[in-house]
């Protein structure tokens, strides 16, 4: 259920605090409990440090926060002192702050490969595409280290998610060969349908092969037009969308730098588009 | 520090000021030392120095070949004419200002107190615009002076609600007789109501006989009977009171009066200068830090309106007051910045006054969220143009970085 509230009042709107993990600032008291309440895997130890302190202080003036962090820094673990922060902030309800809670646990239970993991996961759902891509690089190689040490099979299942994800990225940055490798890779590991699927729509958009058609020989004929049918309706939200956005561009002269630089900004914001409809 | 605070009738023909002295308790209206009470609608400028004079010094120059002379000055203000004199460009605002500049002087040296407080100016013919640039203006001029535009019904219930309520506690009639006709105000008390609310309306009558000369006072006499008997028959009439030019002189008014007096325990009351008095009263009333005006008054430029906005906090829900009905609806604004947390939509309940219930107002907000966020900041704000005109206008100022604004804006006007 959605809610309408009132903002803040913040003491100094020009002090906010820069998190490193995710590249942006935060300037109010609402933007911070939701970066905790949604961003839990991109805090660490790093999180705490003096220009969130003075954020806290000087930005929101909010002491009672200043004092929590400042005692407990260092002293507790970062993701306890979140869910403390949290609580003290007073802005969550009930049912939030519990939600948090549990999130906070089950992030805590994670290996330190697993929330590495989770936290490149979270960069490539923000677009950080290749903050992402350099973890998952990073994840496979140390998977390939581990080779024949006994842990092959669950190894193997990592390492095909990490391909798909890889997939993932390639094709959000419009690499249809990449991607098609890494999906091919992906699904000879987990031989799961849904990456057949993927790379199925991935052939019919790219003029060039991205597969050996050979990869499709064992699925069923109305499985294949299942595929095409949701492909061809997801296509079309996106051609109309299209059609919307570059109805604009009819006012302006062709050819003129108006309209490069309207081409252009409707290109990107395409492309926006197109990944949040095809969610790859 | 000891304040002045100013009731201001402003026409045409001159400015009327009245304050509150508080060494004898009483409203009064400012004289100067010749005893006079206006301060003539009059602008001189000296094209060779560029030097301003306003009133009575203005309406000396008339005649004068060396000076420009300007007449009807709240006309100008509203008309928003410029003057170009020398390949001098003076807009009206200007205009005004120089006048009321002189207004304030005038009233400073009348009354002895140098600084003001409170300034209501009674005013008629000013749109929520013409507002905003005369308190623009005025505050360039007195910084500290805090300035409300009020229209006459405004000013007569201020007049009326701040005497003993017998001369009010029925229905009671303002007779304005002068050279633009007649006005007929009527102020009737509400009943079923929680608090006093008092409502005035007006009815500017284009049949008046005319105003000057004696030769026709029976026929004048005869007319102003018949009205009486139309407005008055049947009613419960507390009080009756006539002001203007017209009714300086009552004796060609005996049938009038008469008429009037059929209720026996029916008051009449003669009063010069009524809309400076209220305007004063008002002023006075806007000072009080510790008294608030008792009373919701509505009329011309007066909410009839409630509007209501419900919020979360936390668990719970408030319910806020975004406007009230009997504020001045020029001054009835509200700005606020909301957080809109997975939904697209804001309600705002309107409750007029005596209805049951209140309607529901939505502002579609879909666009805000069009790219599957979750959240964003928004800055709602309500102006009333109209007293039953509500403009809503919504901005998007985005949830910092986390979900940058997508720069829309809503914006609607409403009757309500």
């Amino acid at each position: 259920m959605g809610r309408l509230t009132r903002c803040c009042e913040k003491k100094n709107k020009e002090i906010s605090c820069y998190v490193k993990s995710a590249g942006i600032r935060l300037y109010t008291i609402e933007e911070l409990t939701y970066f905790l309440q949604n961003y839990l895997y991109l805090i660490d130890d790093t999180f705490f440090d003096s220009g969130f302190l003075l954020f806290l202080r000087d930005g929101l003036g909010r002491q009672d926060l200043f004092e929590l962090v400042s005692n407990s820094s260092g002293k507790v673990e970062p993701l306890l002192l979140v869910g403390k922060l949290a609580g003290e902030i007073g802005d969550l309800s009930r049912a939030e702050l519990s939600a948090l809670t549990k999130k906070i646990n089950e992030f805590r239970r994670l290996t330190p490969e697993g929330r590495i993991r989770v936290q490149a996961d979270m960069l490539m759902e923000r677009g950080e595409y290749e903050q992402a891509n350099m973890i998952y690089d990073q994840l496979l190689a140390e998977l390939e280290q581990e080779d024949g040490k006994g842990r092959d099979s669950r190894n193997r299942q990592e390492q095909g998610f990490l391909y798909y994800q890889k997939g993932r990225i390639s094709m959000a940055l419009f690499e249809w060969e990449k991607a098609g490798s890494f999906f091919v890779r992906a699904y000879e590991i987990l031989k799961k349908e849904e990456i057949l699927q993927v790379l199925f729509e991935l052939s019919r958009i790219s003029s060039i092969p991205v597969c050996s058609e050979d990869i499709f020989r064992s699925v069923p004929e109305e499985q294949v037009a299942r595929w095409e049918s949701a492909f061809q309706k997801r296509r079309a939200q996106i051609d109309e969308e299209a059609d919307r956005q570059i109805s604009p561009l009819n006012d302006v002269e062709e050819g003129s730098e108006d309209f490069f630089l309207r081409a252009e900004e409707l290109t990107g914001r395409w492309h926006q588009d197109y990944r949040k409809i095809c969610k790859y | 520090m000891n304040r002045l605070n100013l009731g201001i009738d402003l026409t045409d023909w001159g400015c009327t000021m009245a304050w509150y002295h508080s060494g004898k308790g009483t409203m009064e209206i400012l004289v100067d030392q010749n005893g006079e009470s206006v301060f003539p609608s009059y602008l001189a400028l000296n094209p060779e120095n560029g030097q301003w004079s306003s009133g009575y010094d203005a309406e000396q120059m008339k005649g004068n070949s060396g000076y420009l002379v300007l007449h009807r000055i709240l006309s100008l203000f509203l008309s928003q004419n410029s003057l170009e004199v020398n390949s001098n460009v003076f807009t009206a605002d200007e205009m005004m200002m120089h006048y009321m500049e002189g207004v304030f002087q005038e009233a400073k040296d009348r009354s002895g107190i140098r600084n003001l407080g409170q300034v209501v100016i009674c005013a008629e013919g000013f749109s929520i615009s013409d507002v905003d640039r005369m308190t623009e203006m005025i505050r360039t001029l007195e910084s500290a002076a805090s300035v409300h535009i009020y229209n006459r019904e405004e000013c007569f219930l201020y007049y009326m609600l701040s005497h003993s309520k017998d001369i009010w506690s029925n229905t009671s009639y303002l007779f304005d007789y002068g050279p633009d006709g007649l006005d007929c105000y009527e102020l009737n008390q509400l009943n079923g109501f929680s608090h006093v609310m008092v409502h005035a309306a007006t009815e500017h009558r284009e049949d008046v006989p005319f105003y000057e000369g004696t030769d026709r006072d029976a026929e004048r006499d005869r007319w102003f009977e018949e009205l009486a008997v139309e407005k008055m028959n049947g009613k419960i009439v507390s009080s009756v009171i006539v002001s203007g030019n017209g009714f300086q002189d009552l004796s060609w008014a005996k049938g009038f009066f008469r008429a009037i007096k059929s209720q026996k325990s029916r008051k009449i009351f003669q009063v010069a200068h009524l809309f400076a008095l209220g305007a004063g009263y008002a002023a006075n009333h806007l000072a009080a830090e510790n008294r608030k005006f008792p009373y919701i008054c509505l009329c011309r430029n007066r909410l009839s309106t409630t509007v209501r906005m419900v919020l979360d906090h936390q668990e719970n829900q408030e319910q806020i007051i975004l406007a009230k009905e009997g504020e001045n609806c020029f001054e009835s604004r509200t700005s606020m910045e909301l957080n809109l947390i997975e939904m697209n939509t804001v309600d705002l309940l309107v409750k007029n006054t005596g209805a049951a219930s209140a309607r529901k107002i939505t502002c579609d907000l879909s666009d805000f969220m069009a790219d599957g966020r979750s959240r964003t900041q928004i800055r709602l704000m309500l102006v009333f143009p109209e007293e039953n005109k509500m403009a809503v206008r919504i901005e998007d100022m985005g949830f910092g970085e986390l979900f940058p604004s997508t720069g829309q804006i809503y914006q609607n006007v409403f009757q309500i």
